[in-house]
């Protein structure tokens, strides 16, 4: 699931994360390109540069915040839209993830575009 | 030392060139780039293909070229420096007969030519050589 946040950023709930080449698979690029080497740096964006706050939350402020909700509602990143569910989703999803996209990647069709790489939905 | 406090507005271009031994075509620039045209991608890159073309003079047959003229005065009005790169490739190209196709990319524009214009990238194949790294602020 992805909330999009700003015109430049989004929220990203996934249960699992797509290794390298799965990540360049689902874009239909081929290896050792420009569109590959875009691609990968929209990778390491997204899973190594951005924080997964379920394991924030796991490792460092669990004691601090019995609930999920109660740390993610200190952040100004998570919609009120999402923090009613928001605990269900901390049981649902392994990556919860506050994401600076890329220009390119702006405004609507951007973050549809992210859906499609990402095998996810966007919420409405 | 100047301090200003208020909005700041900065636009950038990059030059680019284009050594081509066929047409520029969008399925053409999609095997140059390495994006399928079912990629979720292929839109961004059909907008960055239709930027350069748009972006770019009419294209230059190098064959057309006196020798004698120095190769850095074969592109006429090519904004910023072309390279020792660029020379390099342009001599090889003429030897192979080859079109050029220059021009810049503008950071004033979409929002998908701007983040190509503030990048740097180089791709090549057996068909095109496509230089896109003279980012001018």
């Amino acid at each position: 699931m992805i909330y999009p946040t700003a015109s430049n950023a989004a929220l990203v709930f996934l249960k699992s994360q797509p290794t390298r080449e799965q990540f360049l698979r689902r874009a239909g690029v081929r290896q050792n390109t420009y569109a590959a080497e875009l691609v990968l740096n929209l990778y390491d964006d997204i899973f190594v540069h951005s924080k997964n706050l379920r394991e924030e939350y796991l490792k460092y402020y669990k004691i601090e915040y019995p609930k999920f909700s109660e740390f993610a509602d200190t952040f100004s990143s998570v919609p009120d839209s999402v923090m009613p569910k928001i605990d269900r989703y901390f049981q649902l999803y392994e990556l919860i993830i506050h994401v600076c996209v890329p220009s390119y990647l702006e405004e609507d069709a951007g973050a549809e575009t992210l859906g499609r790489l990402l095998r996810t939905k966007l919420s409405k | 030392m100047k301090i200003r406090a208020g909005f700041v507005s900065n636009s950038s271009s990059t030059s680019f060139l284009i050594l081509a031994a066929d047409d520029l075509t969008r399925e053409n620039f999609f095997q140059l780039m390495g994006v399928s045209p079912k990629s979720p991608l292929a839109g961004i890159f059909r907008e960055l293909h239709e930027a350069l073309i748009d972006g770019a003079e009419s294209p230059v047959d190098l064959r057309d070229i006196d020798e004698s003229i120095p190769v850095t005065e074969w592109l006429d009005g090519f904004r910023g420096e072309i390279s020792p790169r660029m020379v390099e490739k342009l001599q090889d190209a003429k030897k192979r007969g080859l079109k050029v196709y220059y021009g810049h990319l503008d950071s004033e524009s979409s929002q998908t030519e701007t983040f190509f214009c503030c990048d740097s990238f180089e791709a090549e194949n057996e068909k095109f050589y496509l230089n896109a790294l003279e980012c001018a602020w």
